[in-house]
């Protein structure tokens, strides 16, 4: 179980103060305060359109590109608040990496594919240097041995689970800290699934994970806190194993026991 | 339970699907004869364009003609030469009516076969040759018996003696019909038999030269800020209704466009490719960014997304991402823009380019005609021999543009990536 | 509670509460029967309430089977998923309430076929009495999720404790005076332990009770009023 004395002396990574969010007249997050421990993964559950994949898109500033949408409060990432209108948004996704639902590999290949985001970065300096972070990042998201010998493929040439850790493995290419994934595995078929899920609980260790599920047992089985979310509100946040054994809201128990209301 | 194998309702939709397979097939055949008998039409009558009548005639060059040959081939006097050899084949004739009337068998420019017999073999230069020369186009038109021969004379183009002289020349199997490529080398004429395309084909190539390197980069990059830089606000609904708008307005607007701004205002260099180019390069203009807008939108925002994700900016993102994803589909817009404009004619009218142009352009600034220019003042011309050579530049023009859009799917191919 | 949205588990659910429902009714009958046939000396009714004995068993295993079930099926989590273990331990519970009232009846045959007595010596109905009014009331507490019913049980398990070395200390005296009824006096030793054991595991049930409500097991130490003897 949870080792209290050590989750005590892990700092928050990520700090949400009063996100509200509209897009347009319609109002989707009201006023989310949320802390994020470092290394560490943190799962976002709740009823579709309740404002989760919102928030996530919040913290690596991909709101930005929806035209209309509004997003205020402060997102505190290591003290800094990212939300401030001179932040520099291509080196804060850069730190902050995103995973999507639909495996989303570029129509390159697959060495291509991981070595995009520090060519573009200027991450180094040699072939060889750039050949070492594509091997690094493979091998960390679990890909390498399955496409070591085939780098020059397309990307597109790989299987579901396969793509999704070549997406992976392109977002820890750019040296994040933090890793933002939204439902990476509803698309995959269960092997693949339970791949993914291995794969994060060794990247934690490294990165700290923000992760989004309508899967009520993924975000049981992977996560150390969890957020409910409902209709724009964080309804409860706690503990994965206070949530799942003995949640604190009504709501949430509805909600994760499949009750209605 | 219903009966689901024998029921009436089923035999009449199986009735109804095989119609429905028949009626549409039927529409395909029924385009497809249309377009094969036109080609089938036009191809026939095309034909003898191709081919060239001569004439055989022998030469025996006179030891001052040799001499001056040998000083300056330019200074021999040809002419002179080809009438004798004629007249020689004919002694009979001798009135200069007559004589007239023989000469006129022959095109005004046979010498020029002589010439260049002599230039090729030099060592011939002595002996009594027989020289095959370019017959007049009337020959042709007699031998395919084109012309009624039954009619009175007044009423033909050709006279009695003239019949007399082209029969004798047949039954001495002095007539020649060989392939000729003059429709490519020539420039045009005001004889059929020397007529040729060159100057029309060049000048067509300049025009959608300058036609290309204005519109397409204008056009994409507009394309560009519209779909992905410019803000979705009403400002960019308007200019997006008008562009549309552009696309639908007649052709020969823009050639007033042209003679009024390039020719009066600018004074341009009038009936060049550097104008035709312009004004041509305007009408392409909303063809290629309505085609390259609906390429850039087409492209899924998972890319775009996943390219953002990582880092890239604005401008990364569309160079390095959507644009090479968008290629295939603005290469065709591009061409299907350049291939409409190559077969444009009314607007080219307004600023001169369709005038009867003699020299084959080298530059964009020199005076140039286009082949559809060149079809329409071949088609008008009431000599009959002009009606193949009508035909066969509608069969250049119609191959180049097969050869535009083969190359459009060659690019496509090459550039077509999944995602 | 609302129901859920699977109404197929919620039909899961009540069956196993119909179940349990059962079977505590069984188990207090099986109770009352065994008391009232040692004070009526009714030796017919020793045999069918040994003989009852094997429906309780084969009700608790089906308990436990249909909730394994709906565990494997539904992977229920937090109140659904205590809901149906609870049921499972107290179904074993329960089970094992109901094998003492057989020992008390099969040791009341043994002492009312072989011995001669009037009344009995001791006031081991007291006891059992005072058990049966436990195990009716904490049965309700956890039918009708009564914390406080419940609460009360986990702390009368005193009273039980007092009544049975009471019950003791009488009978050794009886042995010490008259060393001819020793077996007897052994087999009510024996049956006013089981009474006593079915008293604290009504305390059991109590302490399911609270954990399935709060989630977690109750702080307080239970009171008792001695440790061994």
């Amino acid at each position: 179980m949870k080792d209290v004395g050590k989750s005590m002396k892990k700092k928050n990574k990520i700090v949400t103060n009063n996100i509200t969010v509209d897009y347009g007249d319609k109002r989707a997050l009201h006023g989310i305060d949320l802390k994020i421990e470092e290394k560490e993964v943190t799962a976002l559950i709740g009823p579709s359109g309740c404002g989760k994949s919102t928030f996530i898109r919040c913290l690596n500033r991909m709101n930005d590109l929806i035209t209309g949408c509004k997003v205020e409060g402060s997102i505190l990432i290591d003290g800094t608040d990212i939300n401030l209108p001179d932040t520099d948004i291509v080196e804060l996704r850069a730190r902050i990496g995103m995973v999507f639902q639909k495996p989303n590999p570029f129509p390159k290949s697959i060495y291509d594919n991981v070595a995009y985001g520090p060519r573009i970065h200027g991450l180094a300096d040699s072939k060889n240097e750039l050949d070492n972070i594509v091997h690094k990042s493979l091998k960390r998201a679990g890909l390498w041995d399955e496409v070591h010998e085939r780098l020059d493929a397309s990307g597109l040439s790989l299987s579901g689970g396969q793509q999704q850790r070549l997406c992976i493995a392109r977002a820890i290419a750019v040296n994040p800290d933090v890793l933002l994934m939204d439902e990476p595995c509803s698309a995959l078929d269960p092997i693949a699934t339970a791949v993914i899920e291995e794969l994060i609980n060794e990247l934690k260790e490294r990165y700290t994970i923000v992760i989004v599920t309508h899967s009520m047992q993924q975000a049981a089985r992977l996560s150390e806190k969890t957020a409910y979310f409902h209709l724009g509100k964080m309804i409860e946040y706690d503990d994965t194993s206070n949530i799942f054994t003995n949640p604190k809201h009504e709501m949430t128990e509805a909600y994760i026991s499949g009750r209605i209301g | 339970m219903t009966d689901f194998n024998t029921s009436k309702r089923l035999k009449n939709r199986y009735k109804a699907e095989k119609r429905f397979k028949v009626y549409s097939m039927s529409a395909l055949i029924i385009g497809i004869m249309i377009l094969l008998t036109l080609l089938s039409s036009i191809t026939i009558s095309a034909i003898p364009a191709f081919t060239q009548t001569s004439i055989g005639v022998d030469v025996q060059m006179d030891d001052d003609d040799i001499q001056q040959f040998q000083d300056d081939p330019n200074e021999v006097s040809w002419r002179s030469i080809q009438k004798s050899s004629l007249y020689e084949l004919f002694p009979d004739v001798e009135s200069r009516s007559q004589k007239k009337e023989l000469n006129k068998i022959l095109s005004t420019a046979a010498y020029i076969k002589i010439k260049d017999f002599y230039l090729k073999n030099p060592k011939l230069l002595d002996k009594k040759n027989t020289i095959y020369v370019t017959a007049s186009d009337d020959v042709d038109l007699v031998l395919k018996k084109i012309i009624d021969v039954t009619l009175p004379e007044n009423m033909r183009t050709v006279s009695d003696d003239q019949l007399k002289y082209i029969s004798f020349l047949s039954e001495d199997d002095r007539i020649k019909k060989q392939i000729s490529w003059k429709l490519f080398q020539n420039s045009d004429s005001r004889e059929p038999e020397l007529a040729g395309l060159k100057g029309g084909i060049i000048g067509t190539l300049l025009t959608m030269f300058v036609t290309l390197i204005i519109s397409f980069p204008i056009g994409v990059l507009a394309a560009i800020y519209l779909e992905e830089i410019a803000p979705k606000n009403r400002i960019t609904d308007i200019i997006e209704v008008n562009i549309n708008n552009l696309a639908a307005v007649p052709s020969i607007v823009y050639g007033l466009l042209g003679l009024a701004v390039f020719l009066n205002y600018l004074s341009m260099p009038r009936s060049a490719p550097l104008v035709g180019g312009i004004v041509l390069a305007l009408m392409t203009l909303p063809v290629i960014i309505i085609a390259t807008r609906a390429a850039l939108a087409s492209i899924p925002p998972s890319i775009r997304e996943a390219a953002y994700g990582v880092g890239a900016s604005q401008m990364q993102v569309i160079i390095h991402h959507v644009v090479p994803l968008a290629l295939p589909g603005i290469l065709t817009g591009t061409i299907i823009g350049i291939a409409r404009a190559a077969g444009e004619t009314a607007p080219l009218l307004m600023i001169g380019m369709m005038a009867f142009i003699v020299d084959v352009p080298s530059k964009i600034t020199d005076k140039a005609t286009v082949l559809p220019a060149q079809i329409y003042m071949w088609a008008n011309n009431p000599e009959r021999s002009f009606e193949y050579l009508t035909s066969a530049a509608i069969l250049i023009l119609l191959l180049i543009l097969i050869i535009m859009n083969l190359l459009a799917i060659l690019l496509r191919r090459k550039y077509e990536r999944r995602w | 509670m609302t129901n859920h949205i699977n109404s197929a588990f919620d039909e899961g659910l009540k069956d196993v509460n119909k179940q349990i429902a059962k079977l505590g009714a069984l188990a207090e009958t099986q109770l009352d029967n065994s008391l009232n046939a040692l004070k009526d000396k009714n030796i017919k009714k020793f045999e069918s309430i040994i003989e009852r004995d094997k429906k309780l068993d084969q009700i608790t295993a089906e308990i436990s089977s249909s909730v394994f079930e709906l565990l494997a099926l539904w992977s229920p989590i937090a109140y659904d998923l205590r809901s149906l273990l609870v049921a499972d331990r107290i179904g074993a519970i329960l089970e094992r309430i109901g094998d003492y009232s057989k020992n008390i009846a099969r040791r009341s045959q043994i002492i009312v076929t072989e011995e001669e007595f009037d009344r009995l010596p001791v006031n081991i109905i007291g006891l059992g009495t005072h058990v049966q009014g436990l195990l009716h009331q904490v049965l309700d507490a956890y039918m009708e999720l009564d914390i406080e019913k419940a609460m009360k049980i986990w702390e009368s398990d005193v009273e039980t404790d007092r009544l049975y070395l009471s019950i003791f200390k009488e009978t050794l005296q009886v042995m010490a005076e008259d060393s001819d009824n020793i077996k007897m006096m052994t087999h009510l030793i024996f049956m006013s332990k089981n009474l006593e054991r079915i008293g604290d595991y009504t305390t059991s049930i109590a302490k399911q009770t609270y954990f399935l409500i709060e989630g977690k097991f109750p702080e307080t130490k239970r009171p008792k009023a001695m440790t061994t003897f």
